[in-house]
């Protein structure tokens, strides 16, 4: 318990310290940029608790997740059958690499000329920004799979679909994983991004309309949800992994001993 | 049961090609436990991988119960050398066992029946739901074998098994081995390096040649069964086969480093 109280008090310090210094600066108020935080606080709670959720935070999050949803099955799906062919691998892999490497704005702008400002198009970016990761993390996990354990399954006579299904997939698990922790701190990225250059809500949408409104203290409480909203999104997943890789993590501390 | 005739198998490298197996001709009958000893890095591996359809080979002809075996052969179950790369991390140790099964057997029930009497059969009815990380090297190895006999094979395949686990385990573990072939009339070919391995447990040793490996002896072992690990192995028999087995691995290796 104390542990747990120390802990939480080192990872409070620093943005408490932040808080205090944008209190101690800003107080005077005369400030258009830097509202003091007490402002900022107030929009918050008039914003985001919870009357603007249903309007701005649901659609951000619904793409979002769609998004990344349709990342990680095209990416896993599509990885297995790249990493199980050597040849598909092969004639694959540096142009994969190559569009890895494509900015995600660049992608934005494509898209937006594509499929518009609505949610499809929104959708589409965001899956085909963040389905890299996923997909090459899922050849590289696949390629890796167990020789020995490959070898029981031959022996054993598992069809190609069991074989796939029991003994490549889990063992490509905790690198598909590494994958997913890349493709959702970028999903999060494109789904503001996308917000910004078009469309008529989401958490995005409002905080650059907010600043183009001079709406200052409004756009400031879109940053800080959307910072928290990062946050949360990420212990959402890191904990979803930890349960899924549960036995990876006991073979390996067993490995170790 | 096991008919090898004329085996070899060469691989193809980069470098050129190189020879495994030159000459392997052996039997294993019915109910027979048959071992094959020969000196590390003998080509043994190889050997087994052929046998199990699991590599193919590049002369001769291997059948069980007479089919010509190209393929893994359905009556066949391979244990294999290193227990903690043969079995899924991921899974329960039941969910392990029932791999071989979930498709060749349909009642869900006769699967369960079949993966209890396994894991009894080896001894370990009460680790059923833990991970095989969780157990010691010897109980994983068990794992390993209640998922070959799971599969209810006519005759299984040890690749030096109990080659990593530690000399008390590793007497226990033969002793399960002849427990288990006695108790369900199985057939077994049982590579190993280990001399008193190879003679305690077997009806006939082959012994082979290092790489490319060919059959130098194969002696018949008139032990009387059952065996145990005091009684037997203080036989004068038991001596006498250790002794004529050892030269001929001996004179291998002397050629080899020579």
């Amino acid at each position: 318990m104390t542990r747990l109280l120390a802990r939480t008090a080192t990872y409070a310090a620093l943005p408490l310290a932040v808080l205090a210094a944008w209190w101690y600066l800003t107080r005077g108020g005369e400030s258009l940029y830097f509202p003091p935080p007490g402002q900022v606080f107030t929009r918050f709670r008039e914003n985001w608790l919870f009357a603007l959720v249903p309007e701005h935070v649901m659609p951000s999050l619904v793409r979002m997740f769609s998004g990344l949803l349709l990342s990680v099955v095209v990416g896993v799906a599509l990885g297995v059958a790249l990493g199980m062919s050597d040849l598909a691998h092969r004639a694959t892999k540096p142009w994969l690499t190559l569009l890895r490497s494509t900015p995600g704005p660049v992608v934005v702008v494509t898209f937006l000329v594509l499929f518009g400002t609505g949610s499809v198009g929104k959708v589409l970016m965001i899956a085909f920004v963040s389905v890299f990761p996923v997909l090459l993390n899922t050849v590289d996990g696949v390629r890796a799979a167990e020789p020995v354990l490959l070898d029981v399954a031959a022996s054993y006579r598992l069809s190609r679909r069991e074989r796939v299904t029991r003994i490549v997939l889990p063992g490509a698990l905790p690198q598909i994983s590494v994958g997913v922790r890349t493709s959702v701190a970028l999903a999060f990225i494109v789904m503001i991004v996308s917000e910004y250059f078009g469309g008529s809500d989401g958490v995005g949408y409002f905080t650059r309309d907010s600043a183009s409104g001079f709406a200052i203290p409004d756009m400031w409480s879109g940053m800080l949800l959307l910072g928290l909203l990062g946050i949360a999104v990420n212990v959402l997943v890191a904990v979803a992994q930890r349960r899924a890789l549960r036995w990876y993590a006991g073979a390996r501390a067993a490995a170790k001993s | 049961m096991l008919e090898v005739e004329g085996l070899g198998h060469v691989y193809r490298t980069a470098s050129g090609e190189v020879e495994a197996v030159r000459q392997v001709d052996l039997t294993v009958a019915e109910g027979e436990i048959v071992t094959l000893v020969g000196p590390s890095g003998a080509g043994k591996t190889t050997l087994l991988r052929s046998l199990a359809g699991l590599l193919p080979y590049s002369r001769g002809e291997v059948r069980l119960g007479g089919d010509v075996v190209r393929s893994p052969h359905p009556d066949m179950a391979l244990v294999f050398q290193d227990y903690t790369r043969s079995l899924m991390p991921w899974a329960t140790v039941r969910q392990n066992v029932l791999l071989p099964i979930r498709k060749k057997v349909r009642s869900r029930a006769e699967r369960d029946a079949r993966v209890d009497a396994a894991l009894a059969e080896v001894g370990l009815a009460d680790a059923a739901d833990r991970y095989p990380w969780q157990l010691s090297g010897g109980m994983q190895q068990r794992v390993a074998l209640a998922r070959g006999l799971a599969y209810r094979p006519k005759m299984l395949l040890f690749d030096e098994p109990f080659a990593s686990v530690d000399a008390q385990t590793r007497a226990d573990l033969e002793d399960l081995v002849l427990d288990v072939c006695a108790h369900l009339r199985m057939t077994a070919l049982f590579v190993t390096h280990d001399i008193d391995e190879a003679a305690y447990l077997a009806d006939r040793i082959v012994v082979v040649s290092h790489r490319p490996s060919t059959v130098r002896a194969v002696l018949d072992v008139d032990l009387p069964r059952p065996r145990d690990q005091v009684t037997t192995k203080s036989l004068p028999a038991f001596a006498e086969l250790r002794s004529r087995i050892f030269p001929l691995l001996r004179a291998e290796s002397a050629e080899a480093t020579a």
